[in-house]
């Protein structure tokens, strides 16, 4: 080469290079976002096991027809328009058995496609039903599937579903999973009782046409991690990020290590640090992270054993709540940053009545209460009829620090009104897989729930939801409460689709929950996100709608 | 030889058949079954769906035809599906061990690298200072708790200098991922973790070999022929005592194969360790019982070559 050339291909390598430098570096985009999240999921087909870590990564990957967005609204996403009573989009119908039943028309949006281009269509629809329906396919919840009668084609991407009741939230679909009839059907027909080792979504996972979200999944790593790629066919805005990496860490210490080292860029708040790690993270990197408390819908509480002769007392069970300190508990183990509860409904959810007699702290009350239910307090201890103390046995999961923290403080604040408490902790295995599932608890057992926007609590309040062998143990009335009056309000609420009419039956339920106690409310968690200074656009919704179903908001920015 | 070989072979096998049988009785007692578990976090799951998944998955069954079924499957050359990954087991643990022996591999070349060289130099000289100072640095190795050392590490050398990554085992979606040189850096920290409770058992045990053959009368004849001490220290001191830290290696070898959950854990190594916890806390028979024998076949295996080579090592063995 001449060495004026040599000369002056330098001088334009060190202009671009210089160039370079001189470019802001919101211009230059990042390419690739890594997310931390602390479980992997079981599988990945989107109507077997259920599961948070499944549906945080789905939500990269596959849109539901309908979602509750961060503002908790019921929002179309894969549907033209949220089906209504009002829009005629749903109609009440009358079944042979006189029952009310609802047709529901949906319309998949125009130009939605699969990730190998395939469109998506009404066929996508049929074949999640049949699947849903069938009872070997593997499917856990199917009851949404086998409420659904009959479906009508209107036209390739038009159907009218037929469900045999009609309840309040009829036009929420976002339990109802498509699957990709050209290449799910195939292998579901072939063996439906073999479906759920057999689906593509599980054999070839990177399979294109298995997603419908911004990204499709690229790469899996059973255990470690998952990267997810544009889909070239994602017909609405487009994400951020070429590629993103959702990478498992279980420990959570190292999750911190790892976001802070840059081996991750966020960490999810879905499935990440708990509240108070996350807090005290934010304050030692406040430069560099943004650290947010979303309420959230999961709800602390402490289930009574109303087997259990003492605790049927209800005034046993209000002493029990009014020497609770709620506001300072929440403030002292949580900085304020998460709520405490005044019954079973968080204060964002719609179906919230502002009327409901608050849970107050007055432990004198609460002395009053024991003493009138017979229990005397005798050198700082409250003695019953039979010279028994009143003592109780507070079980929780072991491990999670902050709820072990909260047993102390209530043992405490019981203690002051002269009710002794013992804290059994066991290992959440234990915990969620007998204890509570199996009404082993004697006395008192602390965990959460966890429900969808304006959740009707059937499976925690019903008489008919009780666990128990003649069941197979199905059901989450753990505590045995028998009302027919929260009975027919559970009925009922389900059943009114008119809001208006419906909002004065959450306020009587309210109203009696409090009233009866068959669980003592703690307080509303916050999910604790974590992400860097530079991404933008995310909106935690605090349910179980994840917030990667709204990833195309995401952005980089310098 | 051969005899011993077949001996021990029959020996592993006896092992193993009792092993699962355990794995399976000890599984089958632990509260809880995956319906169970998901019944808790799914309230849309009614009492017919969970009759209908238990039936679907065979979780109803007792253990006794579970475990035959297993055995059965096993003699058709099928390890079967995992439900927590919902993968052929063969294609989750394949990888895992492959992760897991690179990591044992480099952690027992790292401690056997320093702990012997020192353990020699302190047994050559008991009561030394050096030998003060090598036994002090041994049981300081030896009690320092492996989860508290990763997280320092990471600490150190990933948060603070920013010179190695604090987890995983390759750079994913980057250009070097799956390099040599990208695996190595992902490879020292967890490595650098595992050896260091290795280094003091090595150093203890070679030290005690050294102290115990020391009075040796082949020694003293090595020395009385003329000689040189590094001569007889090496050629004969160290090449005797080395036998039985032949078998601790190789039962350490087997160990760390399985045991180096609290490791794998910390760095996000995906190892069999990691795998077997996961899978027993998953209630997932087919990946936790393969896991767990392939585990005990791996310190089976150990523990017959280190009978091996003791006997070729020591003639007087050899029966």
């Amino acid at each position: 080469m001449h060495p004026v050339n040599a000369l002056a291909k330098a001088i334009r390598a060190c202009a671009m290079a210089a160039t370079l430098w001189a470019v802001p570096q919101s211009i230059l985009a990042k390419e690739t976002l890594t997310i931390g999240i602390s479980q992997f999921p079981s599988t990945f087909h989107p109507a077997i096991d259920t599961m948070l870590a499944k549906s945080y990564v789905l939500s990269f990957v596959r849109r539901p027809l309908t979602a509750y967005d961060s503002h908790w609204r019921l929002v179309c996403l894969l549907c033209e328009k949220l089906p209504t009573l009002e829009n005629g989009l749903a109609k009440i119908e009358t079944l042979p058995s006189g029952k009310q039943g609802v047709a529901i028309t949906v319309a998949l949006k125009q130009g939605t496609k699969w990730a190998d281009g395939t469109p998506i269509s009404s066929a996508d629809i049929l074949l999640g039903w049949e699947v849903g329906k069938h009872p070997q396919s593997g499917v856990a919840a199917a009851e949404f599937y086998r409420r659904v009668t009959a479906i009508d084609v209107v036209d390739n991407r038009t159907v009218t579903l037929h469900v045999n009741r009609l309840s309040f939230d009829y036009n929420s679909l976002g339990e109802f999973k498509l699957l990709p009839a050209h290449i799910e059907k195939a292998r579901f027909e072939a063996a439906p009782d073999r479906y759920h080792d057999t689906t593509a979504y599980d054999r070839d996972t990177t399979s294109p046409g298995l997603w419908n979200g911004p990204y499709r999944i690229a790469r899996v790593e059973p255990g470690q991690y998952v990267t997810l790629d544009r889909n070239p066919f994602w017909n609405g805005p487009p994400p951020a990020f070429d590629h993103m990496v959702i990478r498992v860490i279980e420990n959570t210490a190292s999750l911190e290590a790892a976001i802070l080292s840059g081996g991750i860029d966020m960490v999810s708040g879905e499935l990440g640090l708990s509240l108070e790690q996350a807090l005290a993270f934010g304050k030692r990197h406040p430069d560099r992270f943004v650290v947010t408390a979303t309420p959230s819908l999961v709800y602390e509480h402490i289930d009574v054993n109303l087997d259990n002769p003492r605790l049927a007392d209800p005034r046993v069970r209000r002493a029990l709540s009014l020497a609770i300190d709620r506001d300072s508990l929440c403030r002292y183990v949580f900085e304020g940053k998460q709520q405490p509860a005044v019954s079973f409904v968080p204060p964002l959810d719609q179906a919230y009545s502002a009327d409901t007699p608050p849970l107050i702290f007055d432990p004198v009350e609460a002395g009053r209460l024991l003493d009138q239910a017979g229990y005397p307090l005798k050198d700082g201890v409250r003695t019953g009829p039979d010279g028994q103390t009143l003592g109780f046995v507070l079980m929780t999961t072991a491990g999670n620090r902050s709820r072990e923290l909260v047993a102390e403080i209530l043992q405490a604040q019981w203690r002051k009104v002269g009710i002794v408490v013992r804290v059994k902790l066991e290992p959440p295995r234990v915990f969620f897989g007998q204890t509570v599932t199996k009404r082993r608890f004697p006395d008192l057992a602390m965990f959460a729930w966890y429900s969808a926007p304006e959740g009707v609590p059937r499976s925690v309040l019903h008489s008919t939801e009780i666990p128990g062998p003649d069941n197979g143990w199905a059901g989450e009335n753990y505590t045995g409460y028998k009302n027919p009056v929260m009975d027919a309000l559970l009925d009922a609420t389900e059943e009114e689709p008119d809001f208006i009419r419906r909002k004065p039956l959450w306020r009587q339920m309210q109203n009696l929950y409090n009233r009866d106690l068959p669980a003592i409310p703690l307080f509303f968690k916050s999910d604790a996100h974590i992400w860097p200074r530079e991404l933008r656009g995310i909106t935690p919704t605090g349910h179980a709608d994840p917030s990667p179903l709204w990833v195309e908001n995401w952005s980089w920015q310098k | 030889m051969i005899w011993r070989l077949f001996s021990r072979l029959g020996q592993g096998f006896a092992v193993m058949l009792i092993m699962s049988v355990i794995v399976f009785i000890l599984m089958g007692a632990m509260p809880g079954d995956p319906i169970d578990l998901m019944i808790s976090s799914n309230p849309h799951l009614t009492a017919a769906d969970a009759v209908r998944l238990k039936d679907l998955y065979g979780i109803g069954k007792p253990w006794p035809i579970r475990w035959w079924d297993w055995v059965g499957q096993l003699l058709q050359g099928q390890l079967g599906y995992s439900r927590l990954f919902a993968r052929e087991v063969g294609s989750i643990i394949i990888p895992a061990l492959g992760h897991t022996a690179l990591l044992a591999a480099a952690a027992m070349v790292l401690a056997a690298g320093i702990g012997l060289p020192l353990g020699i130099a302190a047994g050559a000289k008991p009561g030394s200072l050096t030998d003060r100072f090598i036994v002090l640095a041994s049981y300081l190795s030896l009690s320092l708790p492996t989860f508290w050392l990763g997280l320092m590490l990471v600490a150190v050398f990933s948060v603070w200098l920013d010179w190695l990554p604090a987890s995983g085992s390759t750079a994913l979606l980057s250009p070097f991922e799956g390099s040599l040189a990208d695996r190595l850096r992902h490879l020292i920290l967890p490595a650098a973790t595992l050896a260091v409770g290795g280094i003091g058992q090595y150093v203890r045990h070679m030290r005690a070999a050294m102290i115990a053959e020391s009075r040796a009368p082949y020694l003293r004849t090595a020395r009385a022929k003329g000689c040189s001490p590094l001569r007889v220290t090496l050629n004969h001191h160290v090449r005797n005592a080395m036998l039985p830290v032949v078998t601790i290696a190789a039962l350490e070898a087997g160990a760390l194969m399985s045991g180096a959950l609290v490791t794998e854990t910390v760095f996000a190594w995906p190892g069999l360790g990691r795998l077997s916890y996961e899978a027993i806390m998953g209630n997932d028979y087919n990946l936790a019982l393969s896991a767990l024998l392939l585990a005990t076949l791996l310190t089976v295996t150990a523990s017959a070559l280190a009978d091996l080579a003791y006997g070729l090592l020591d003639p007087r063995t050899r029966g």
